[in-house]
């Protein structure tokens, strides 16, 4: 065939692209095991940063190896899988399969049977659609923490962290996102340790169980309320939606009533 | 081939001082600037890029003889690019935490113009062998002056190398530059490095 006749062209440019295209797939199946061995020790770590005691336990968390992570969650950690609507625990479906269950992944990509939408006049963090089933990772040992995923819409972005409670599940402990993609200075702030260790000792709940934590403008006053980030007016009511959606009757509601009625 | 025989040596080591493809011509600044406020960072990107440089020029070479002209820089996008991405998925399997704080970076070695530069600049006019270690000469060069930089801004930017805090914390706030960290301290770096350069060799010096 001639150099620079069509036919030739289409033949070399369909064989490049095919053994770049096996080259490529062949890495990224190949690879898949050891990259999924640290998205999960990263979202052990985050865990471990939300349910750290103070700040100095969480300088050490965020220093250790990926095997260190891991032994920890293992050791101090209870991962339980809850029905959101009704609060039940329903870990023993998820046999095997525990670490593996991405819960956002359910909701946005709509995998069947394991997403609601959400209507939107309760769409506080507008994320459209809640997994039926969440994960609520446990600390046990001598800090108890009950770290809750939370997530929803802050300026540009939607914002995914983890929430820790105290044991009395009334009272906040810490508040952090390990994705987000507001803006750097401002609202990028919610990365700002010194912000996120405000939220430790924040009641959420008021004594009928309704969420009345508030992100105010300027100084808190009242232990209900967290500063908001200046400059930062929608992310800082994003935070505070979220909040409300999450530990509201939509979100975690049902299954903090359940817990709090069994301790009491 | 069109182009006279060089030897290894020349091959390898030219790019590092007497023709640095920073320094001298002026290609791939744009990640110089993005990674180089942690040394860490730096030399993941340095031995990526040498890698990604290294092999694609080899692979482009080896296949110059059936590339036709007229698609021969989709050809050569499609390989670097390919190189590119099994790079990157090899960093988020085994360097987890540089490749998340390198984030996009990796995936734009794709437009570092030293790789374009060189597979359309070399490999295509010489042998896969000779293409390979031109590749990984160049990649030394980018490397030298990624880690020139990164030493001066994660020094004066962070006062630690490698992530190792050299100072008290005291210390860190009453003196830490904060320009250092930000990308326009880079192009002061660049420009010093090749001022101190071109006095040491003024043949690069080039003519008004």
């Amino acid at each position: 065939m001639q150099r620079d006749s069509v036919g030739y062209i289409f033949t070399v440019a369909g064989a490049v692209c095919a053994v770049c295209a096996l080259l490529v797939s062949a890495a990224a199946i190949g690879l898949k095991p050891f990259q999924e061995y640290w998205v999960q020790v990263d979202t052990q770590r985050n865990i471990l940063l939300a349910a750290a005691a103070d700040d100095d336990e969480r300088a050490k968390f965020k220093t250790m190896s990926g095997q260190e992570v891991s032994d920890f969650f293992k050791q101090n950690f209870r991962n339980i899988v809850i029905d959101l609507a009704t609060g039940e625990e329903v870990t023993d479906q998820y046999e095997g399969r525990l670490a593996s269950y991405r819960q956002i992944e359910a909701a946005e990509l709509r995998k069947a049977n394991q997403y609601t939408d959400i209507p939107v006049e309760s769409d506080l963090g507008q994320i459209k659609r809640r997994e039926n089933h969440s994960h609520v990772y446990i600390r046990t040992d001598s800090t108890v923490r009950y770290v809750f995923p939370v997530r929803g819409k802050g300026l540009w972005s939607t914002l995914k962290g983890f929430l820790a409670l105290q044991p009395d599940l009334k009272t906040a402990a810490y508040l952090t996102y390990y994705s987000h993609a507001e803006t750097p200075g401002l609202g990028g702030e919610v990365d700002n340790a010194g912000w996120k260790s405000r939220w430790n000792g924040k009641i959420i709940f008021d004594d009928a169980g309704n969420v009345k934590l508030t992100v105010v403008k300027g100084d808190s006053k009242t232990e209900s309320e967290v500063d908001g980030l200046s400059g930062a007016t929608i992310t800082s009511k994003g935070v505070e939606n979220m909040m409300r959606y999450w530990m509201g009757e939509q979100g975690f509601g049902p299954y903090l009533r359940r817990v709090r009625q069994e301790k009491s | 081939m069109s182009s006279q025989k060089k030897s290894l040596g020349k091959i390898l080591f030219g790019p590092i001082l007497d023709n640095n493809p920073i320094a001298l011509q002026i290609l791939g600044i744009c990640s110089a600037l993005a990674v180089t406020t942690k040394m860490d960072k730096s030399l993941t990107m340095a031995i990526a890029v040498t890698l990604v440089t290294a092999v694609s020029s080899a692979a482009i070479a080896s296949i110059r003889q059936y590339i036709p002209g007229s698609i021969r820089i989709i050809v050569q996008m499609t390989v670097i690019a390919s190189m590119v991405i099994v790079v990157d998925q090899f960093l988020k399997a085994f360097l987890y935490d540089v490749s998340k704080e390198l984030s996009v970076f990796v995936g734009l070695i794709i437009t570092n113009c030293i790789v374009m530069g060189r597979a359309e600049g070399f490999a295509m006019s010489n042998n896969a062998q000779d293409s390979f270690w031109d590749g990984i000469g160049n990649g030394l060069g980018y490397s030298l002056v990624l880690m020139v930089i990164a030493v001066f801004r994660e020094l004066f930017g962070s006062w630690s190398l490698f992530g190792y805090q050299l100072v008290s914390d005291e210390f860190k706030r009453e003196f830490a530059q904060g320009l250092m960290l930000q990308s326009p301290s880079a192009f002061f770096l660049i420009g010093l490095f090749i001022w101190i350069l071109r006095t040491a060799k003024p043949a690069q010096i080039e003519k008004a």
